[in-house]
């Protein structure tokens, strides 16, 4: 894990990508600074300067994930990697471990924007870092999102429109989620429908009718269970389900300094489970 | 060292391999030979745990390949068809993270890197960024990293292949001193390699094993000892009234050869001891020249053809022993289909090596010229026996 990651390392700082990164980075919020606690005086460095740059997830995302898997995959280097004594976790956790210290990097820079105004006023440290760490906890999410695409791929382009596609969603979704309709038996279609997709995914896995049947059964007895049992789960079930996906709505009780355990919690599995599909993603193609 | 059983592995629903079993002993060199698409790779690459399998069992050195990864991994040194570099990582850089990622403990890493890099005799590129190293130095650092640890067993795809013909008769060489403690497998499409390198030789097609043995044992199994390839020099109808009278021969073709006066013949024998003596006798009693004479013996080459492509080789066979009648001749001359195809068959295989490498052209010209010579040289020494018997027959008949 240690070798892959040190490779990792060296090669963003040998390429241009990281360059980008941090130029991009300073330069955000460096204007959003500007703007909010130099010229108005702002001392919630967390609520307003930190929201106001989640966007720009949107390009770090597919930057800095884009060609971890996709250009060993081009270059051939996975035969070599997975011909070697390591691990597939080896392999993803060292890729994974690399892309969060560059945002730790990030973080660093950004408290000492933070910390740059507690010199001329009173700030609130616990606020600035528990915006801190959501902002990490958020970036370390999607960049598991973005770390699973590249494994999908092996075109960096691909993985990268691909990244900014599921980024550009993630940001998209609360707004989705209002506009949900609220009626029980909208959440029901969107369930079945979920139900069909989910069996028909299991029968192109494992190519047998039985798995996929079997699958849906178990899915519309869950369904049916709940409408008898509990039938409250379905009002307002999609949007429900829709801010339940949604990592930026998490993320806003940090900026506004909450620490809720609940919601590490939350990242923490959802970093997890993105991972995991990572290394599922690889193994898979063993077996093709 | 390696042991497996009935491999099967299917991609989606076309079938790659097909049952194969594969016995390799420790310190042998075994080639694999087959035509593109026969299953070489797809064998290496579930051999070193890049592919997994259908059914089937894979162990190496006593390890299960699937079961207990980990340490059947640690065994093996693999070179893949296309080097796995990191083209923005100098050698030295490169050879460092394989030594990392293999395990090998940190004191003895930098030994190790520097015997690799010394056995493929790249100390002069090392610091050189990768990608802006040559064809045939990519090549060997790619095979740097398979050496790299002393794994005892290499398996090598294709190893010579983007190298000059200087390089490849060098690696060739070193590959050879390397089996004294190491297990190697190789694949390779040039069979004059697997004959030069291997012990043993293992021919796949279509995801089948169809022959494993010594590269002699196959050459001799496949040939046939009762047939005689002459070369005569004299008058056609001497020479076949010749043959036609002989019972030693139960049947013969004849057919002009390049040279003017000079008739190749193929023909049968009726017994199954050699007639070769006998046959030089009456030749030489009636003076006539035995400018060659040879039993037909197949190279490895013609195995290959034989196992892998039965209905070309006999095509190939029919147009080289033509029985030329006058009347057929003459049609011939108008429209030859088999020449026709046998020219493509040349075409196709010439464009296919060019566009693989030339170096490979080179090489193999190199050695079929080798091959001419010593031909020649025999051609030579029977020419010259043949010419002190005539004297002796003038000097006992005056």
């Amino acid at each position: 894990m240690i070798a892959i990651y040190k490779k990792e390392m060296k090669s963003y700082f040998t390429s241009m990508m990281v360059y980008i990164f941090f130029a991009l980075f300073i330069a955000a919020i460096g204007i959003y600074f500007t703007y909010y606690c130099l010229a108005y005086g702002v001392t919630d460095f967390s609520g307003y300067v930190l929201n106001s740059i989640t966007i720009l997830y949107l390009i770090i995302v597919p930057i800095l994930t884009m060609r971890l898997m996709a250009e060993e995959k081009k270059q051939k280097t996975d035969q070599l990697l997975l011909t070697s004594p390591l691990r597939v976790t080896d392999i993803i956790f060292g890729k994974y471990f690399a892309v969060l210290t560059l945002l730790l990097i990030a973080m660093v820079i950004a408290a000492g924007y933070g910390l740059f105004i507690g010199i001329f006023g009173k700030i609130s440290i616990p606020n600035l870092m528990t915006g801190i760490l959501g902002y990490f906890l958020l970036g370390a999410a999607l960049m598991a999102i973005g770390l699973f695409i590249s494994t999908l791929s092996e075109n960096q382009v691909t993985a990268a429109v691909l990244s900014f596609g599921v980024v550009l969603a993630m940001f998209l979704l609360p707004n989705v989620a209002s506009m949900a309709p609220g009626r029980a038996r909208y959440t029901i279609i969107i369930a079945i429908i979920a139900t069909a997709l989910i069996s028909y995914f299991f029968f192109e896995e494992t190519k047998s009718i039985k798995t996929a049947v079997l699958a849906a059964a178990i899915l519309v007895a869950i369904i049916v269970a709940v409408w008898f049992l509990k039938p409250t789960v379905y009002d307002d079930g999609v949007a429900n389900l829709i801010s339940w996906l949604s990592v930026l709505e998490r993320s806003n009780h940090f900026f506004s300094g909450i620490l809720n355990v609940s919601s590490i919690l939350y990242f923490i599995s959802f970093i997890a489970v993105f991972l995991l599909l990572s290394m599922q993603s690889i193994q898979k193609r063993r077996w093709k | 060292m390696i042991q497996v059983e009935n491999l099967v592995k299917n991609y989606g629903n076309h079938k790659a391999l097909k049952g194969i079993n594969l016995h390799v002993e420790k310190g042998s060199i075994v080639g694999l030979l087959g035509a593109n698409g026969a299953g070489k790779s797809t064998t290496m690459n579930i051999l070193t745990g890049y592919l997994s399998y259908n059914e089937g069992s894979v162990k190496i050195g006593g390890y299960d390949i699937l079961k207990d990864p980990v340490k059947a991994k640690q065994q093996i040194g693999y070179l893949p068809e296309i080097p796995p570099l990191y083209m923005d990582m100098t050698v030295d850089e490169y050879l460092e993270f394989v030594a990392q990622i293999k395990g090998l403990k940190k004191d003895t890493r930098k030994q190790s890197v520097n015997d690799a890099i010394k056995a493929t005799k790249i100390e002069d590129v090392r610091g050189r960024l990768i990608k802006n190293l040559s064809k045939g130095y990519k090549q060997r650092v790619g095979l740097a990293q398979a050496i790299l640890g002393n794994p005892p067993l290499l398996i090598l795809d294709e190893p010579t292949v983007g190298l000059d013909p200087n390089q490849i008769i060098e690696i060739r060489e070193w590959i050879k001193s390397l089996s004294q403690n190491h297990t190697i497998i190789l694949s390779s499409h040039i069979l004059s390699e697997v004959n030069a390198i291997c012990d043993y030789v293992i021919i796949i097609d279509q995801g089948r094993v169809v022959a494993q043995d010594t590269p002699e044992n196959l050459a001799q199994h496949f040939s046939d000892q009762s047939v005689l390839k002459l070369q005569i020099k004299g008058e056609k109808d001497v020479i076949e009234e010749t043959l036609n009278e002989t019972d030693l021969i139960k049947d013969f073709t004849i057919k002009q050869s390049k040279e003017e006066g000079i008739y190749d013949i193929t023909a049968n024998a009726s017994t199954t001891k050699d007639i070769r003596d006998d046959l030089f006798f009456i030749f030489a009693s009636k003076k006539l020249p035995v400018v060659k004479m040879e039993h037909e013996s197949l190279s490895l080459e013609e195995v290959f053809l034989k196992l892998t492509n039965e209905e070309l080789l006999e095509e190939i066979k029919t147009d080289k022993n033509e029985i030329v009648d006058q009347d057929k001749k003459e049609k011939f001359k108008i429209k030859n289909p088999f020449k026709k195809r046998d020219k493509n068959i040349k075409d196709t295989q010439n464009n296919e090596s060019e566009a693989e490498d030339n170096s490979k052209n080179i090489a193999a010209d190199l050695e079929g010229q080798g091959e001419k010579l010593s031909q020649n040289k025999e051609k030579n020494q029977k020419e010259n026996t043949l010419e002190e018997e005539e004297k002796k027959n003038e000097e006992e008949q005056s």
